[in-house]
């Protein structure tokens, strides 16, 4: 056989009765075969597997037969080669996004660090200056000056290095809410004329009267502009600045905001590197002119994200234009530079929005990294009440939630999210993130109904989840509510089998085809709510059934701090596997019912 | 005099803003963290509160919170103090309960600019 291999060639046994007696051979032959026919797998020179075929009659194998085996294997080989190489392209792409992710959390807490001190730079040489000029020593003040104007500039740049490397890791978020556009141009105006004045340059707004309100990220757009108008300021003296907005229709609604400038100008070399960061035009500019040589990057990446782009156009000595056109609402998800993680199997919904809710800032930048290479948009709260007000205002598709944060803790804003009519169809997924281990915890997408169990409501969960047949298992120690419920469900004509605890359940699951649904209160003697729900997702049977959580209204002290401690053991038990909680976001929204809209809100 | 109560943790900010106010005629005084802040809201009925967002016990969000759920200092105005002017920021300190917010490094004149609109509006 060896020989035959080494020439890659297949290696055939007529009759195994006639070979050695090694154990392979005995094995095969006590199998009831006789013939033996092995195609190496090659990759390269390396063997990398055998195809192995056995035949009950003896006899040589027909020549055509070795050929098609041999064909078969050198297929293999190619599928074999192609899924490991898949699986190393979507682990180098995690650890890519890993290193990013700590690149722009390492700059991020830099930042930080390094805005700290400019604090105090900046406010105690403002306080020298007024101290200074009270001490009547106003000569005093010019000096005083040049240390806030380098404290201010430093800052600037701090500022925009970590933009730009959010917007390069993909982690920029972008808050779309209503605008007004007339009262954020006014801002803008503001802030505009005093540095103006300074270049003894005049401002001028020609604003159309139909602009009203548009669905856009209010700080960035206002970042955009005031970059904008400040460039046209900088570089003008003794003229003027104007600003021209109107909505325009190409294809769909949009705002165009026109900024023209009577100064120097650009040539047609520095339109071409204009939109890179530190080129060369720019450096010189901005030893100039001051600025951090940044902005227009900065500028641009925003326009984009927020679904439109900005132009220029320019002649040297007669000044430029730059237009800024953003649409009235994106209708696609902002664009994000991140590395392309591969798709995960399922129609990911493009436009759909995940609130991710949890304190521990590593925990969240796990799940954003997971969440963000199957194409969701963020949003994050880090706390309970941050994230009902978010909720509240955004109205995301899925939300995520952390189970340990403090108080409010997940149970609480699981409740109150529930108990809000406008946010109780949103599918929340109750997740915890171990840091240490990386794992990605679920206890499932998780509907909760508090006591006493409101009927209209239980109804139209029932029917909202309900996709299969059989009966409701009702999981509740106490035999009132048990029995107010078992009423209930039975009225909807349902037929309902029941369990005392957690074991009992899991014992009639084990004997029984999966039910229709599962109502289960969490707070049980013997095994409680939370072991069942794991117990479920353990199983790939069990792991699809609907689960309705019961759980009183207010948790006394104690219940709650059990609460807490039989998810940590859960999760302290680290047995449940690693969860893609892309998947699942994308499961639970798929399988929600379809959402209406409050009257007024925007689509 | 308008009396000012100033919660912030860092030494130098409470430093550098209480200096800048007392100049300009404001009487301040300083709680350090959260619950501290809370507690001088009512015992020192100020006439209005800076608060940081960022603070030790108690944060920022939850300690305007329960001012304002205090019958005895709910009409304190709040103006809530910021690292840095993040999207979502403004919505946050007004859900929290704030009047108004700024964003630090403080612009002194701009701050007072709100602190006399504040003051300056009727309480209801």
């Amino acid at each position: 056989m060896a020989r035959d291999i080494a020439q890659h060639e297949p290696n055939q046994v007529a009759d195994l009765r006639n070979e050695p007696p090694t154990a392979l051979n005995e094995i095969t032959l006590r199998a009831g075969y006789r013939a033996r026919l092995t195609a190496p797998l090659f990759r390269g020179e390396d063997i990398v597997g055998l195809l192995v075929v056995r035949r009950k009659t003896p006899g040589a194998f027909a020549q055509n037969t070795i050929e098609l085996i041999k064909t078969f294997a050198a297929q293999s080989t190619l599928a074999i080669q192609n899924a490991r190489l898949f699986q190393e392209i979507h682990d180098k792409g995690r650890q890519l996004e890993s290193a990013s992710q700590h690149k722009s959390q390492f700059l991020a807490n830099m930042s930080h660090e390094l805005r700290t001190p400019l604090n105090p730079i900046i406010g105690y040489s403002e306080i020298l200056q007024e101290d200074v000029v009270d001490l009547g020593r106003d000569k005093l003040v010019p000096d005083l000056k040049k240390i806030e104007g380098a404290g201010r500039h430093l800052l600037g740049l701090i500022n925009d290095i970590l933009d730009l490397s959010k917007i390069e890791a993909g982690r920029i978020d972008i808050f779309l809410e209503d605008v007004e556009i007339v009262p954020l141009l006014e801002e803008v105006r503001t802030i505009i004329v005093p540095l103006a004045e300074k270049n003894r340059n005049a401002v001028e707004y020609r604003l159309a009267d139909n602009l009203g309100s548009m669905r856009t990220d209010r700080t960035r757009l206002k970042q955009c502009l005031l970059n904008i108008l400040s460039n046209a300021n900088k570089f003008t003296e003794n003229g003027r600045v104007t600003l021209v907005a109107e909505r325009i229709q190409n294809g769909r609604t949009a705002v165009r905001f026109a900024i023209s400038d009577t100064g120097i100008g650009m040539t047609e070399e520095q339109l071409g590197r204009l939109f890179q960061a530190f080129s060369q035009a720019e450096i010189t500019t901005s030893e100039k002119y001051g600025g951090t040589g940044l902005g227009l990057v900065i500028t641009r990446n925003f326009c984009q994200l927020l679904g439109g782009d900005v132009t220029v156009a320019s002649k040297p000595g007669e000044g430029s234009t730059f237009t800024i056109t953003l649409p009235d609402r994106p209708a696609t998800q902002p664009q994000f530079k991140s590395i392309d993680a591969p798709q995960i199997a399922g129609e990911m919904d493009n436009a759909t929005t995940v609130l991710v809710v949890d304190d521990d800032p590593a925990a969240r930048d796990l799940l954003t990294a997971n969440l963000k290479g199957a194409g969701y948009r963020l949003i994050h709260a880090t706390s309970g009440t941050e994230a009902l007000n978010l909720a509240r205002m955004v109205l995301p598709d899925a939300i995520t939630l952390d189970v340990l944060m403090p108080k409010p803790d997940g149970w609480d804003v699981l409740t109150a999210l529930k108990a809000d009519a406008q946010l109780r169809d949103i599918p929340v997924i109750m997740v915890t993130v171990l840091s240490d281990r990386g794992i990605g915890l679920s206890l499932g997408a998780v509907e909760v109904l508090t006591k006493p169990v409101d009927r209209a409501q239980l109804s139209a969960l029932l029917h909202g989840l309900l996709r299969r047949e059989g009966p409701v298992l009702l999981v509740e120690d106490d035999a009132d509510a048990r029995e107010l419920i078992r009423q209930s469900v039975e009225k909807m004509n349902l037929a309902v089998a029941e369990a005392v605890d957690g074991r009992q359940a899991l014992t009639w699951l084990d004997a029984h085809p999966a039910p229709a649904m599962i109502l289960l209160d969490l707070m049980m003697p013997e095994m409680d709510g939370f072991e069942v729900l794991d117990a479920l997702a353990a199983r790939a049977d069990w792991r699809d059934i609907p689960v309705i959580v019961i759980t009183a209204k207010r948790l006394t002290a104690v219940e709650r701090e059990r609460l807490l401690q039989q998810a940590q053991k859960i999760i302290a038990k680290g047995t449940v596997s690693r969860l893609d909680i892309a998947a699942a976001v994308g499961e639970a929204v798929r399988r929600r019912p379809p959402r209406m809209l409050p009257a007024g809100a925007n689509a | 005099m308008t009396k000012i109560l100033l919660v912030e943790d860092n030494e130098m900010n409470r430093d550098m803003l209480s200096r800048r106010l007392t100049r300009r005629g404001f009487e301040v005084i300083f709680a350090v963290n959260g619950q501290e802040g809370v507690d001088l809201a009512a015992s020192e009925r100020p006439d209005i509160i800076l608060m940081d967002m960022s603070l030790p016990v108690l944060d920022g969000w939850e300690a305007t919170r329960r001012v304002k759920a205090d019958d005895t200092t709910s009409r304190v105005p709040i103006i809530g103090l910021t690292a840095h002017a993040m999207s979502g920021d403004r919505e946050k300190a007004i859900a929290a309960g704030c009047d108004d917010y700024d964003t630090k490094p403080v612009e002194i004149e701009r701050l007072i600019g709100k602190i006399e609109r504040l003051l300056g509006a009727p309480k209801n």
